[in-house]
């Protein structure tokens, strides 16, 4: 999937984490801040790897700032943010919710 | 079946609420709070976490106020994702956050509250402190990035933390009004025969201090019977009166000690404490409903006539209510907590509630209810100190008194007064009826 514009998904609330992506400059760049960093920043950056993988995003340049969210929300918020930047927003719970 | 939420509802319920912020902080232009309740599992909203987050919202609010900060605006969400409300807040973001932080680490449920403070410049305040692991006090964050404890354990240890909050709450709102009841019955004046702020009535052995004494003294008793009601709640209705003897008894051992061995609340301690009993048997919702506490009671005091005082005969008579019951045939408290209160119900209460309503003082409108309990029971202490031929003499004034005017003049009361006392006449159990009709009044007027 290309990444045709910027997009945001996610808060700075607790347990979650905000997630943006913009075009990229020929690969994936990845720009975290954890709250967790220590333990587990690691771990983060395998999960919104193997996302961007599954979504096949090859270009794009992603910012995360993580709030202490788990993999599953991290994984939901990446996915959400892709496919905004594509305009898709049928089927998706939070979609038009952002603007 | 309580509702339950997915990972994906839960997501966008917080996207929507960011994209709240921002609009009412565009709006208002003023800090924002934003509370909601952490609460881990798919049930996110149910009858009680509902009422951990109205403490919470009260809590915030009084704060608030109490350190010159005031909401200008507020929205409020109650959705199965949870209860959520925004504030607007005229102060400073760095005073409120510190309110937000003192509630969340000193509230009984401060743990359960997340209570985000968002600058005017839209970025969140952080705390100095981070959270407490709910369950082992270890950081909050990685505890639950780590998956340290199951969602099982987490909604039980929240369960629990919620409800012994709130039977605390209930108990201390329970025993202040009970309390508020007693010294009001005790502060109306004028009132016939009775201990009140003019004078002693009938009585030689106590005054209003001696009453201020035993209603301090009972404030934990009051508030035992519901923690007790609360405990006995999934039992029959019995169970809770025959739970609650043990602690009758010990509260007039307190009284006596506060008044120095005068009887001056007894029937209070029956008729008051299963009222309290009942509320704890009962959810909050229902004790604005005088007909739903009365009905608990009689419930819980079921088969206790029959069980207290058949086989009493004037010879084996130990209690003034058993003398009674053998000289006269009459049930006294314990037939009237058998049928539920019913002269508190339809004629007491009435009478006090449209009083009040009409503009009649507490003394002009309590006394009406007190005159009129009188006529629609056999007032035991009455009988106990004039006998029928005194209680029906007495009747017969009360009533001339109450048809010339449904709230008599401070005069008329005083002359009743005057006439009760020259023949030794208290209605004490009639007093002890206004006070649940004072109680259900304030439990009516107490937001839930």
């Amino acid at each position: 999937m290309e990444i045709k514009k910027p997009a945001v998904a996610g808060t700075l609330e607790s347990s979650d984490c905000m997630v943006t992506v913009e075009p990229g400059q020929g690969q994936v760049d990845l720009d975290l801040d954890s709250a967790v960093i220590r333990q587990y920043g690691k771990q983060i950056r395998k999960v919104i790897r193997e996302t961007l993988d599954r979504l096949d995003v090859s270009n794009a340049k992603v910012t995360v700032v993580d709030k202490g969210a788990l993999d599953c929300t991290i994984k939901a918020r990446v996915e959400c943010a892709v496919y905004r930047s594509n305009d898709i927003k049928d089927n998706l719970p939070w979609g038009g919710v952002i603007k | 079946m309580p509702q339950t939420v997915d990972l994906q509802q839960v997501l966008e319920a917080r996207e929507r609420r960011a994209f709240r912020q921002q609009a009412l902080l565009a709006e208002c232009k003023t800090p924002l709070v934003s509370f909601s309740m952490n609460i881990a599992g798919p049930v996110k909203n149910t009858p009680l976490i509902r009422r951990g987050f109205r403490l919470g919202r009260r809590t915030l609010l009084e704060q608030m106020q109490l350190a010159g900060l005031s909401a200008v605006r507020e929205e409020e969400t109650d959705a199965a994702t949870g209860c959520e409300t925004l504030l607007a807040v005229r102060g400073k973001a760095e005073d409120i956050k510190k309110i937000a932080c003192a509630i969340e680490e000193n509230a009984p449920l401060g743990r359960l509250y997340d209570m985000d403070v968002i600058g005017t410049d839209g970025v969140k305040l952080e705390r100095t402190e981070p959270r407490k692991c709910l369950i082992c006090g270890r950081p909050a964050r990685e505890c639950a990035r780590s998956r340290a404890h199951t969602v099982e354990e987490l909604q039980e240890t929240t369960r629990a933390l919620l409800e012994t909050a709130l039977l605390e709450e209930d108990a201390r709102t329970a025993a202040r009004l009970a309390e508020k009841a007693l010294l009001y019955e005790v502060c109306v004046t004028p009132k016939p025969g009775l201990v009140d702020r003019a004078n002693n009535g009938s009585h030689r052995d106590m005054d209003i201090y001696t009453f201020m004494s035993s209603a301090a003294a009972l404030f934990p008793y009051f508030a035992g019977c519901v923690r007790l009601g609360r405990k006995t709640a999934d039992r029959p209705a019995p169970e809770t009166f025959a739970a609650l003897r043990w602690q009758g008894l010990q509260a007039e051992c307190d009284m006596r000690r506060a008044t120095g061995g005068v009887n001056t609340h007894k029937g209070a301690i029956y008729s008051m404490g299963l009222l309290c009993g009942a509320l704890g048997r009962l959810c909050r919702e229902r004790w604005a409903d005088p007909a739903a506490v009365l009905s608990e009671i009689a419930a819980m005091v079921r088969g206790a006539v029959s069980r207290e005082l058949d086989g009493v005969t004037s010879e084996n008579a130990k209690t003034a209510g058993q003398r009674l019951y053998a000289l006269y045939g009459v049930t006294g408290v314990r037939g009237e907590a058998e049928k539920g209160f019913p002269s508190v119900l339809e004629f007491g209460l009435p009478v006090l509630e449209a009083g009040l309503a009409r503009g009649k003082t507490a003394d002009e409108a309590g006394a009406a209810a007190l005159l009129t309990l009188l006529l629609h029971t056999s007032d035991t202490n009455m009988l106990a100190r004039g006998g029928t031929a005194g209680l029906k003499e007495a009747e017969a004034q009360v009533s001339a008194v109450l048809s010339a005017c449904e709230y008599p003049p401070a005069e008329a009361v005083e002359r009743l007064d005057q006439a009760f006392i020259s023949r030794r006449l208290s209605p004490g159990g009639s007093a002890d009826l206004l006070s649940l009709c004072w109680m259900l009044h304030f439990l009516k007027e107490e937001p839930a």
